[in-house]
């Protein structure tokens, strides 16, 4: 591969890698799987640059790699809601592990519990990661109009959830 | 209120992330698995390098020259036995050497340069002087002396020679071509005279018969 094309990756990499842990996490509720499928989206990226796949949009392309993880994932496991595995003694965020972590982590996750499925990504993606709605509808493999839409509604759900909690 | 607490919630949203030392494993297990020569490096990599190691040294050498310096101007006035005399033999008496080094270097420069140009004055003052009809006569001598001979004296009389010819026969030849203008418009003038001729006779006689008529007319009336 041209050493042009390995710097530009890296770079796509270094800049990408957190966002996209943080779309994977916000899903999974689980860190360390997070970190792998996050690790995997950019390895198969990598080999379908390496395979002279088309690639439009790589940003775009890295995240749909990683929505398909996610998807993935939780067709294999059977899904399990945040009150679940903490019950079963699961922390999502181990603060022991990572210092810099605040310790509402936990509520924040919970709230986005709140929504469907489908609406927490659309939150992730437009107001975390400032995705325009075109590249959300490219990973998420919808059309614009029903994405603009999606993410009205979810954003009007979740300024709702957030005005009956009192813990932001 | 809503607006405010949802951009709070995005913020915090936003603030999840992973540790540099995360990040620094993931990189170079991904680095490792795809054969991709490290080619650049991550910002959050290079801020820990040597940058901050340069400013950790830089500030700890401030902090020490701010924490010594009251320390060796009270050791300056300490004897031996005091708690502060080995701080004014291990600290004072180096940096004292190495001023009086500099001072020292700076002394004997400007000793040299004094001594230097009381000898160029002790030169000037020792000069006998030359009078002024004197001076005139050996400059232009050395000016000859200093022009360049390029030629013989009979290749210059040759030369002149030839120059003299060739502005003559330019002279000449200008003297030519003037007498041959001049006598084109000469000829020209005479040529134009010529045909005026027979129109002015036939005019002065006419003018001569009315003269003579008025002049008859006159006698008769007398």
């Amino acid at each position: 591969m041209n050493a042009k094309i390995q710097k530009k990756f890296i770079e796509l990499y270094d800049s990408h890698f957190t966002p996209v842990f943080r779309f994977c996490y916000f899903r999974t509720k689980d860190r360390e799987l997070s970190k792998d499928l996050t690790q995997q989206a950019f390895l198969k990226t990598w080999v379908s640059l390496q395979n002279n796949q088309d690639i439009e949009n790589i940003r775009a392309f890295v995240y749909r790699v990683a929505h398909n993880l996610v998807i993935d994932w939780y067709k294999k496991k059977k899904e399990a809601s945040l009150e679940i595995l903490t019950d079963a003694g699961f922390d999502p965020i181990d603060e022991s592990q990572h210092p810099e972590s605040d310790a509402s982590y936990g509520e924040l996750i919970k709230i986005l519990d709140e929504l469907p499925k489908k609406e927490r990504s659309l939150i992730v993606l437009r107001h975390v990661d400032k995705m325009k709605p075109r590249e959300i509808a490219e990973v998420l493999g919808r059309d614009v109009n029903s994405v603009t839409v999606a993410i009205h509604r979810a954003t009007k759900k979740l300024k709702e959830i957030l005005k009956r909690k009192n813990t932001i | 209120m809503t607006i405010f607490k949802f951009k709070k919630y995005i913020d915090k949203l936003s603030s999840v992330s992973l540790s540099k030392d995360e990040k620094m494993v993931l990189r170079a297990e991904f680095l490792n698995k795809t054969g991709i020569q490290d080619v650049g490096s991550a910002g959050w990599l290079t801020q820990s390098s040597g940058f901050r190691y340069a400013r950790i040294v830089a500030y700890s050498f401030l902090m020490f020259m701010i924490g010594i310096t009251p320390f060796a101007f009270a050791a300056e006035g300490s004897n031996p036995g005091d708690i502060l005399y080995p701080l004014k033999v291990a600290v004072n008496a180096p940096v004292k050497k190495a001023l009086a080094r500099i001072i020292d270097i700076d002394e004997e420069k400007n000793k040299y340069e004094h001594k230097n140009d009381l000898n160029k004055k002790e030169d000037e003052s020792s000069k006998i002087p030359v009078p002024a009809s004197m001076q005139k006569i050996t400059k232009t001598r050395t000016h000859k002396n200093t022009e360049p001979l390029a030629q013989t004296p009979e290749k210059i009389i040759d030369d002149i020679d030839s120059t003299l010819s060739d502005t003559q026969d330019k002279k000449e030849g200008i003297e030519r071509t003037i007498d041959s203008r001049l006598q084109k418009t000469n000829d020209t003038l005479i040529a134009d005279t010529d045909e005026q001729t027979p129109a002015s006779k036939e005019t002065e006689k006419k003018v001569e018969s009315t003269m003579d008529k008025v002049i008859k007319n006159i006698d008769l009336s007398l």
